[in-house]
């Protein structure tokens, strides 16, 4: 029946299997080896040495899980991360909505204000930081001042400063995807449901909101991933529970020449990384599916 | 012939002239192979400032090589000498961790038939580093802020009621922390750890963190801090600059910047001539005059004067004020004491 099935296609089917779509696919060829050379194959040979650096085992893991400060940590690196992530979110979706709503220069001028921060190194915009937050900085000086407060305040290191700090790093990077999905949003579905008697409130949850969801995903992806290799933000505003695993491991990589530990370390951040990916596309109601929608 | 215009060639001539051309790059590298290109892996910043105007034009002017720098990490030195794929000739860093990078077997042996060791400091001359000089982790305290009388000792600066600036690592901090807590500097080492941590306890709400060099003297000179530790090179000119920030060299825990050729170097011989000369009475003194870290070479204060001797940890004057750094303790102890250390951070 097969047999009989593919004797019976029609010329027309295989001239389209030479379609520009399978010459794309093609184009993904070079790509993909840059990436296996460059990117996979790097990464297995981290995870190997996981569990053969001094030898064969796990001897490596063990280490972690036998206490010491790693898995603590860790849990402090993804706490901070969803954090950054989370105050990234309530920041930029209202920022990207009326972005989304500008047009011409307006546009371009909202968007060089997103984008021209990314051109300032993420080192020198944490001692920007540290000269805003310090005792004798301009925000104490300014509270004092003003007569709010009698006393300086220590914001450094602290939490305050770092989610400061992390959140101005991430923000275009929560804005973008954002504002690409809602440009692409049909403003003709919220007239539809406003006719059909939703007040605006319940159009924005039931209608807009939803079709946002894929920007939201990509952006919540992008910023959570980014936010767990962060390095020397929180090293330079953080104080000691600040402590992100990228610190450690490159105590282990650089300094203590542990590559067993600091590979396992690493793969532990990778397997903790894909499996929140996965967990969180489950629970969106896979993403990817409505990316494609969207497009 | 004759009527052959300026410009026009033979054949002849031009075949001659192609095999004189492929002539040229070699002439040319005949002298070029003498004078080689030596890689210096450096932390930067102002060391490396100082090494080129010192120690690196006098060893252009001696051998005619050149000298190029490059970021001194320890990742990059291992997977070079796994690979067997070396570059560098020369790596600069600090002495505690280039000893955990020898033990490692990432090291040529020093050759010492050119230095003079009887005139370095006792334990500057290693199997696989040398010390090439001395720096001090040391008291200072913004003068600004500072209220009574300045700390004359670890155990005041613990006392003092203020902000207290520390260095976010155990190496050199856990030292000020058992001699804060009343430790004679003469029975420091092997550390007692468990007892530098219960003397960080007791400070613990006072404490600022410093992770860097540069941030460490900023959180000094700004007065983010009032009193605590920091390297003396870092303040050294600030103060003279008339920044509200001063030092002192009591009880201070001396650290070294140390040097070691990398194992399978590819110009093995003249690093180690460049190391003879950097180690010599003359170049150690020139650094000294341009950065406040003591010669390793005691001949070389001979050649300093009183005021630039006043500056350095090494002079016979500061050195007897405090200790160096115990090598071999952090070389048997770094990872562990490290992983207390981040513990006892996020606990």
């Amino acid at each position: 029946m097969l047999k009989g099935a593919n004797t019976g296609t029609p010329a027309t089917m295989r001239k389209a299997s030479w379609s520009v779509a399978r010459l794309y696919r093609w184009m993904l060829l070079a790509p993909a080896l840059f990436l296996a050379a460059f990117f996979v194959f790097p990464i297995i040979r981290v995870v190997l040495r996981s569990f053969s650096d001094p030898a064969w085992g796990v001897q490596n893991y063990e280490r972690i899980m036998a206490g010491g400060p790693y898995l603590q940590v860790l849990l402090a690196t993804i706490q901070t991360a969803a954090t950054v992530t989370a105050l990234c979110l309530l920041l930029a979706y209202p920022v990207a909505y009326v972005m989304s709503r500008l047009t011409g220069s307006l546009l371009q001028i909202a968007a060089a204000c997103v984008i021209i921060p990314l051109w300032t190194s993420a080192v020198i915009r944490s001692y920007a930081w540290m000269v805003v937050f310090q005792r004798k900085g301009i925000l104490n000086e300014a509270l004092i001042g003003a007569g709010v407060l009698d006393d300086a305040i220590r914001f450094l290191p602290g939490s305050f400063a770092v989610h400061v700090g992390m959140v101005h790093i991430m923000l275009p990077f929560m804005i973008l995807p954002l504002l690409a999905n809602m440009r692409a949003i049909d403003r003709s579905l919220l007239r539809a449901a406003e006719i059909m008697g939703a007040n605006p409130l319940v159009a924005f949850a039931k209608v807009y909101f939803p079709l946002s969801m894929p920007g939201v995903s990509a952006g919540v992806a992008l910023v959570f991933m980014m936010s767990l290799g962060f390095f020397i933000t929180p090293a330079l505003l953080g104080g000691p529970q600040h402590l992100m695993a990228a610190v450690l491991i490159e105590q282990q990589a650089n300094v203590i020449l542990d590559w067993g530990l600091a590979s396992s370390l690493a793969t532990v951040l990778l397997v903790v990384t894909g499996a929140m990916y996965v967990l969180y596309m489950r629970l969106t109601g896979n993403a990817t599916g409505n990316l494609k929608g969207a497009l | 012939m004759k009527n052959k215009t300026a410009g026009s060639l033979t054949r002849r001539e031009a075949l001659a002239m192609m095999g004189a051309v492929s002539l040229v790059p070699w002439l040319d590298a005949t002298p070029a192979q003498a004078a080689s290109q030596l890689v210096f892996a450096s932390g930067g910043g102002k060391l490396e400032e100082t090494y080129k105007k010192t120690v690196f034009s006098a060893f252009k002017e001696k051998t005619s090589n050149d000298i190029v720098t490059t970021a001194n990490e320890g990742a990059k030195l291992k997977a070079m000498v796994e690979q067997g794929q070396v570059e560098w000739d020369m790596m600069q860093g600090p002495a505690e961790q280039l000893i955990v990078f020898g033990r490692q077997g990432l090291f040529e042996p020093i050759d010492y038939t050119n230095i003079d060791k009887a005139n370095l400091l006792p334990g500057a001359a290693n199997e696989f580093f040398a010390l090439t000089d001395v720096a001090a982790y040391n008291i200072g305290w913004n003068t600004a802020n500072l209220k009574g009388p300045a700390p004359q000792n670890w155990a005041e600066v613990w006392a003092y009621d203020g902000r207290i600036g520390l260095w976010k690592k155990p190496f050199q901090t856990l030292e000020v922390a058992l001699l804060a807590d009343g430790v004679a500097i003469a029975d420091l080492y092997p550390l007692d750890i468990e007892r530098a941590f219960k003397s960080l306890d007791k400070i613990k709400s006072k404490i600022v963190w410093w992770e860097r060099g540069a941030q460490g003297a900023q959180v000094f000179l700004d007065g983010e801090v009032d009193v605590g530790a920091i390297w003396n090179g870092r303040v050294h000119q600030p103060k003279l600059d008339g920044a509200p920030v001063d030092f002192n060299f009591n009880q201070a825990v001396f650290v070294n910047d140390a040097w070691a050729v990398p194992k399978g170097a590819p110009h093995k011989k003249e690093a180690m001539e460049l190391l003879a000369l950097a180690l010599s009475p003359e170049q150690q003194a020139a650094f000294a005059r341009e950065l406040p870290y003591g010669p390793v070479n005691r001949a070389a204060l001979a050649l300093l004067d009183d005021k630039v001797k006043a500056t350095l940890p090494s002079s016979d004057e500061n050195y007897k004020k405090g200790r160096l750094l115990d090598l071999e303790f952090w070389a048997d102890n770094s990872q562990a004491t490290l992983e207390k250390f981040n513990s006892w951070l996020i606990g």
